[in-house]
């Protein structure tokens, strides 16, 4: 039985920097956020946030050097991941957490046929042999919606299309019953029709199973029809996390307020969209302040100074989620700034 | 509106590629039909949006009617004159008139040009060919003024692309071609590589351009609620063919084309609570290909409502009613 309330992935303030010759750039700069059996959590950012780079460095993808993992824990089943051999971070990986990609033509090995590239991680993972691992494969394409599975598996990548190429990805991915799936991306290169097929598929897959998952998205749209909780990334931090209702009935950070607002919607006839002025900040040199300062339309003297603490909001809406369900901002809008100022001076 | 002339009308263009098999002989063994037979026209002054999934077709009309791209049939008329018949000198002076927005900002600017020549450049061939004595100076007081409508400042004149970001690039795109006041702007998913909050600024920044500069937009865009909040019709495209024109109100509120209405159940909204209550149309399978002949509908295969007659005809664009939605289904006619 899955027990919502138990975290299977915490990450505590997490620092993953980028030292280059103009100076370091900070990707993911104290991020930290639980994920809970069968849960589906989705990061929404625009590019540059640092939501790719979060999570590879769950499964400590991230090239070392020039990255570095400046601070932080990734526990996954009461285990550090950023501290763990090469070993066992190559058996988690695939394993008990796997990753599907944006881009699935260029994840796949283009020599190999598909059928050895599902059957590898379950042999690696699982010590099957050959035979079994061959049915289990062919199980695997079925279960993803792949029409014609056995014919199927002695074909290559380029022999099928992106919608395939993604269900073959999934199918590898699923493989090992992970207790976990990053999925970066999964649909931006698809076409709407097949999103919905593909989306469709990871939904069902994760409420059959007790599998978490973590959804990367920019696609708003995306985020409310598939997760339960979200979070939204600016500039390397997490700027405000809430249950998917919550967030979009009662956003409160400027920014998210300010992305919601920018994406036009099919259901509703606009004559203009609001827009967030400006562009994403440049990672090198942040401010000690909040980044998202220079952009904001309700800034205070205090935004430019200091980065804000996390604010625990009540939430508004009520909904019924089996996971935890707190509200988190960060904005000095929430805080209360003036006694903390005081604090400072004295 | 009959009284006034349209812009533009295409009729019954078509586009093939041959298929070509060998490698010392090549012999074409069949055609890939990538625009296959549509018409449709554009209205002075509105924005016309043209949706569909890759390999539509759409980004092929695009390019058929910027002339860069060679057409098999049909004809494509501009400002009444049929671009197809023109003479290569008589085109270059037509391009005056339609300009084109392209999708990358990164591979559509030269890396060797600064700002200020990419947006100079089409305004120093047209006087070239035209033999007017514009001069240099002029040039670059007017690419200054351009510069200031779409929001760049006048100090990036003399900076080269890898300096911009994706937003200030797609901007001197648009600066471009707005250079030589072209009628017609033809924009190739022209915000599909920008992040949310910088694409909404450059929607933003192309409808106040039509007002200012009484343009006409043919915009195409995979994303059917970018496309549904810039245009006033929409054309849906499948395979190389239109099955559905209506304005952009009606196609969302009543859609009438079985593919229209999967493809609109697709779209998600950002609302959590509505997307819980909608019901979406899955369609089997994927876009088959457009090399394989086939008589009937193109979407015959993956219809739920196929009909006998579906895979036998192909379904002509009508009108449903005396109204300006047309529809290529027999459901209807």
């Amino acid at each position: 039985m899955r027990d919502a309330s138990k975290p299977i992935l915490k990450i505590e303030n997490l620092k993953t920097w980028f030292k280059t010759n103009q100076g370091t750039v900070k990707a993911v700069d104290g991020v930290s956020f639980d994920v809970h059996e069968g849960e589906i959590f989705g990061i929404v950012g625009e590019s540059g946030s640092g939501k790719s780079v979060t999570n590879l460095s769950v499964l400590r993808l991230i090239p070392v050097p020039p990255g570095v993992y400046a601070e932080g824990k990734i526990v996954f089943r009461g285990k550090d991941l950023l501290k763990v051999s090469e070993e066992e971070i190559r058996m988690v990986r695939g394993g008990s957490i796997s990753m599907i990609f944006q881009d699935p033509l260029t994840s796949l090995n283009p020599l190999l046929k598909i059928s050895l590239q599902i059957e590898e991680a379950l042999q690696q993972h699982h010590s099957m042999n050959k035979k079994e691992a061959r049915q289990k494969a062919i199980e695997l394409l079925r279960a993803v919606g792949i029409p014609d599975a056995e014919r199927r598996m002695n074909d290559y990548p380029h022999q099928f299309s992106g919608g395939m190429r993604q269900r073959v990805m999934i199918a590898i991915a699923i493989g090992c019953n992970p207790d976990l799936l990053i999925a970066d991306e999964p649909t931006t290169a698809l076409d709407v029709t097949i999103q919905a097929q593909i989306l469709d598929l990871i939904k069902s897959l994760s409420d059959k199973k007790t599998m978490a998952v973590i959804l990367i998205t920019h696609d708003l749209g995306v985020v409310a029809g598939m997760c339960d909780t979200v979070c939204v990334m600016y500039a390397g931090r997490i700027v405000e996390q809430a249950p998917v209702d919550e967030l979009f009935a009662n956003s409160l950070h400027p920014y998210t307020i300010g992305l919601l607002s920018s994406v036009p919607r099919i259901d509703e006839a606009k004559t203009r969209l609001y827009s967030i002025p400006g562009s994403p900040p440049n990672l090198i040199d942040l401010s000690e302040g909040c980044p998202f300062e220079p952009r904001c339309q309700q800034r205070l003297p205090i935004c430019s100074r200091q980065y804000p603490e996390q604010s625990v909001i009540d939430n508004s809406v009520m909904f019924s989620t089996p996971f935890p369900s707190t509200h988190l901002v960060r904005c000095w809008l929430y805080t209360d700034h003036e006694n903390l100022q005081k604090g400072d001076n004295s | 509106m009959n009284e006034i002339a349209p812009l533009l009308q295409v009729k019954n263009l078509s586009v093939h590629f041959p298929v070509e098999k060998g490698i010392i002989f090549r012999k074409t063994i069949g055609w890939l039909k990538a625009v296959d037979d549509i018409s449709f026209e554009i209205w002075p002054g509105e924005s016309v949006g043209l949706v569909g999934e890759s390999g539509c077709g759409k980004s092929t009309t695009a390019m058929a009617i910027a002339r860069l791209q060679s057409v098999n049939q049909g004809e494509i008329v501009f400002q009444g004159r049929n671009l197809l018949a023109l003479s290569d000198s008589e085109l270059c002076k037509a391009r005056k008139d339609f300009q084109v927005i392209f999708q990358d900002p990164y591979s559509s600017l030269d890396p060797r040009m600064t700002a200020l020549d990419s947006i100079a450049e089409p305004m120093r061939i047209q006087a070239k060919r035209s033999g007017s004595s514009i001069g240099e100076k002029e040039i670059t007081a007017h690419v200054y003024e351009i510069m200031d409508r779409v929001g760049l400042s006048r100090q990036f004149a003399n900076r080269y692309p890898h300096e911009f970001s994706g937003g200030q690039r797609q901007r001197i795109g648009i600066a471009r071609a707005l250079a030589l006041s072209p009628k017609l702007v033809i924009a190739d998913e022209p915000v599909s590589a920008l992040d949310v909050s910088i694409q909404s600024q450059l929607l933003n920044l192309m409808k106040d351009l039509q007002g200012e500069f009484g343009l006409t937009y043919l915009f195409i865009a995979h994303n059917l609620a970018v496309v549904s909040y810039f245009s006033d019709r929409i054309i849906v495209m499948y395979l190389g063919t239109i099955v559905e024109i209506a304005s952009s109100i009606d196609l969302y509120r009543e859609p009438f084309h079985p593919y229209t209405k999967a493809l609109l159940s697709a779209v998600p909204i950002p609302d959590p609570k509505l997307e819980r209550e909608r019901s979406r149309i899955l369609l089997k399978g994927d876009v088959p290909s457009p090399i394989s002949t086939r008589m009937g509908c193109p979407f015959a295969d993956r219809c739920s409502q196929a009909m006998d007659r579906c895979t036998r005809e192909r379904p002509m664009l009508l009108p449903i009613g005396s109204s300006d939605h047309r529809v290529a289904c027999y459901l209807y006619h």
